[in-house]
């Protein structure tokens, strides 16, 4: 079976099979409080059921970065401490997974709050051999107006469509996503320059 | 527990990444991956440059850790982390992998003080040296780029009480915020003893913050470095304006001697105030040699003895947040819930969060 982990909005754990059929999944509605959320939900969807993880899929963004690292952190140590293989999954793949079994077709474009008046935005045109949507280029962060003129989706990621994604992916042997953090801006640097203090 | 508990400790308050085990107070393993040189062109800590780097560092130290002391995850009896005070954002990446680490590995977890844990590290002694005990109660000076406190210790694991703390910079952050205003590099610290070097001390009188005697009832035991900032601001200012060669050697030196002073002077007179003469040193700033030496120097005449851990202990490590987490252990304290938060102001009293 595979652990899923997504932090990129809220927190969210599942556990799937190998063909992506959900056994157990635990969200928190709260989209901050992420190192608090990881442990319960983490605890609740593993109870009993540590020694069926196969491999730990994880979100890697786009979204807001010190909630994202938290569950990505998270999820690698769990493979790590397991032996087992890390399945790094695009944050909005899932979020088109959802999408087309809602019965959305692509094209669409995941678009996602950014702040700073922008938003994260992934274009989506075609469905790969996993029966996932398949992206037409990396995800981007920009203004609204950028984004090209196809059908918005707008949702939360769900922990076990994220696994499922990883599941299918991983049946139809598509190597998995670089496990980078997909933070799409520099850091934020706000060290001042030094003032002057004499007139 | 027939024997010291097998603890391993994760610390990610500021910008080094450190993974240790202990058994009990031997240390096992401690491995410090710092993001100081990606810093370095910045001038001080960015905290999204340090969490960014804690997320890659995290899982690679936590392998090399266990390979260091050559146990497995399932060997261990506990698991700590830094729980707070330090940067939220990275605060935040350990306490992830913590109870990820803790729950996988079916391991109690215990999220802890990090400046108590700077107090723990003295207790700690390297494989196959004796244990060294520490004396109690204690005055613990704690200086480092993020902090510059002042404790009273009657019990390590369950008693700490704050005597004063700095109300704006960090010692360690002078140092970085001067070195930029004299045009050296970061990290502040050595550049500064370096160019302090043939340097006297006394040519330029630099301001003792909080030192006056109107700020001995509410601040006797706290700090101020933004003056004492200011004061070498405005010294290489009127160099400028005045065409002059800034005396670099002196300004350094002097700008040093004021905190060292400061430091020093302010953790004896607690030692004298609180009947305790036993005096601890603990954080990166302890690094430097001036502060440690004037500290021998003074502690002598006022009949204090001095303490200072091996300086890898020093500098943020988790092993000194494992040692925490064993003798948390050790006084019958009970795990840390798994739904709790990173507290960046977390107070030195509270040594483990419940
Ligand atoms: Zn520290």
């Amino acid at each position: 079976m595979i652990l899923a982990v997504d932090s990129s909005g809220s927190t969210g754990v599942a556990l799937v099979d190998d063909g992506g059929a959900v056994v157990a999944a635990r969200r928190s509605g709260d989209p901050r409080g992420h190192a608090e959320a990881i442990g319960p939900l983490l605890d609740a969807v593993l109870t009993d059921r540590i020694a069926d993880v196969a491999a730990v899929a994880y979100g890697v963004g786009p979204g807001p970065f010190t909630g994202l690292r938290v569950g990505m952190a998270a999820a690698r140590t769990v493979a790590m401490v397991l032996g087992v293989p890390e399945l790094p999954v695009l944050s909005h793949d899932a979020i088109a997974l959802a999408a087309l079994e809602g019965g959305t077709e692509p094209p669409f474009v995941v678009v996602a709050d950014a702040k700073r008046r922008e938003v994260y935005a992934t274009v989506y045109r075609s469905v790969d051999v996993a029966g996932v949507p398949v992206r037409d280029e990396e995800p981007r962060v920009g203004a609204l107006d950028a984004v090209p003129d196809l059908p918005h989706i707008t949702a939360v990621v769900d922990p076990a469509v994220l696994g499922r994604v990883a599941a299918l992916r991983r049946a139809a042997g598509i190597a998995p996503e670089p496990p980078d953090a997909r933070y799409l801006r520099s850091p934020d640097v706000t060290l001042a320059a030094p003032k002057r203090v004499t007139g | 527990m027939s024997r010291d508990p097998l603890v391993l400790g994760i610390e990610t308050s500021c910008d080094e990444t450190g993974i240790g085990i202990v058994r009990g107070r031997e240390v096992l393993a401690n491995v410090i991956a710092s993001s100081m040189e990606e810093q370095a062109r910045y001038g001080g800590v960015v905290p999204e440059i340090a969490a960014r780097a804690h997320l890659e560092a995290l899982t690679p130290a936590l392998r090399r850790a266990l390979a260091d002391a050559g146990v497995g995850v399932d060997d261990l009896d506990a698991v700590a982390v830094t729980a707070g005070p330090g940067l939220a954002g990275a605060l935040m990446v350990g306490v992830g992998a913590a109870k990820a680490l803790a729950i996988a590995a079916g391991k109690p977890l215990y999220g802890v003080n990090h400046l108590v844990g700077h107090v723990a590290a003295d207790l700690l002694h390297a494989r196959g040296t004796a244990p060294r005990d520490l004396e109690l109660p204690v005055v613990a000076l704690l200086v480092s780029g993020g902090h510059t406190s002042l404790l009273l210790v009657r019990d390590l694991a369950e008693d700490v009480e704050l005597l004063g703390e700095t109300l704006d910079d960090a010692a360690g952050e002078a140092f970085d915020k001067t070195a930029r205003l004299l045009g050296l590099a970061y990290p502040g610290g050595p550049r500064i003893d370096a160019a302090a070097v043939g340097g006297d001390p006394a040519a330029i009188r630099f301001p003792r913050g909080l030192t006056a005697s109107k700020d001995r009832g509410a601040h006797r035991f706290d700090f101020s470095f933004s003056g004492l900032k200011t004061a070498v601001a405005r010294t290489v200012e009127r160099a400028e304006a005045a065409g002059q060669p800034l005396p670099l050697a002196d300004v350094a030196a002097g700008f040093r001697e004021a905190v060292v002073d400061v430091l020093v002077t302010k953790a004896l007179d607690a030692c004298a105030v609180t009947g305790v003469p036993r005096l601890l040193l603990g954080g990166g700033v302890v690094a430097n040699r001036r502060l440690r030496d004037t500290a021998l120097d003074r502690a002598v005449p006022a009949g204090v003895t001095v303490r200072i851990p091996p300086l890898e202990l020093c500098t943020d490590n988790g092993a000194m947040i494992a040692g925490l987490g064993a003798m948390r252990i050790a006084a019958g304290a009970r795990p840390s819930g798994l739904g709790f938060g990173v507290d960046s102001t977390m107070p030195v009293d509270l040594v483990q969060v419940p």
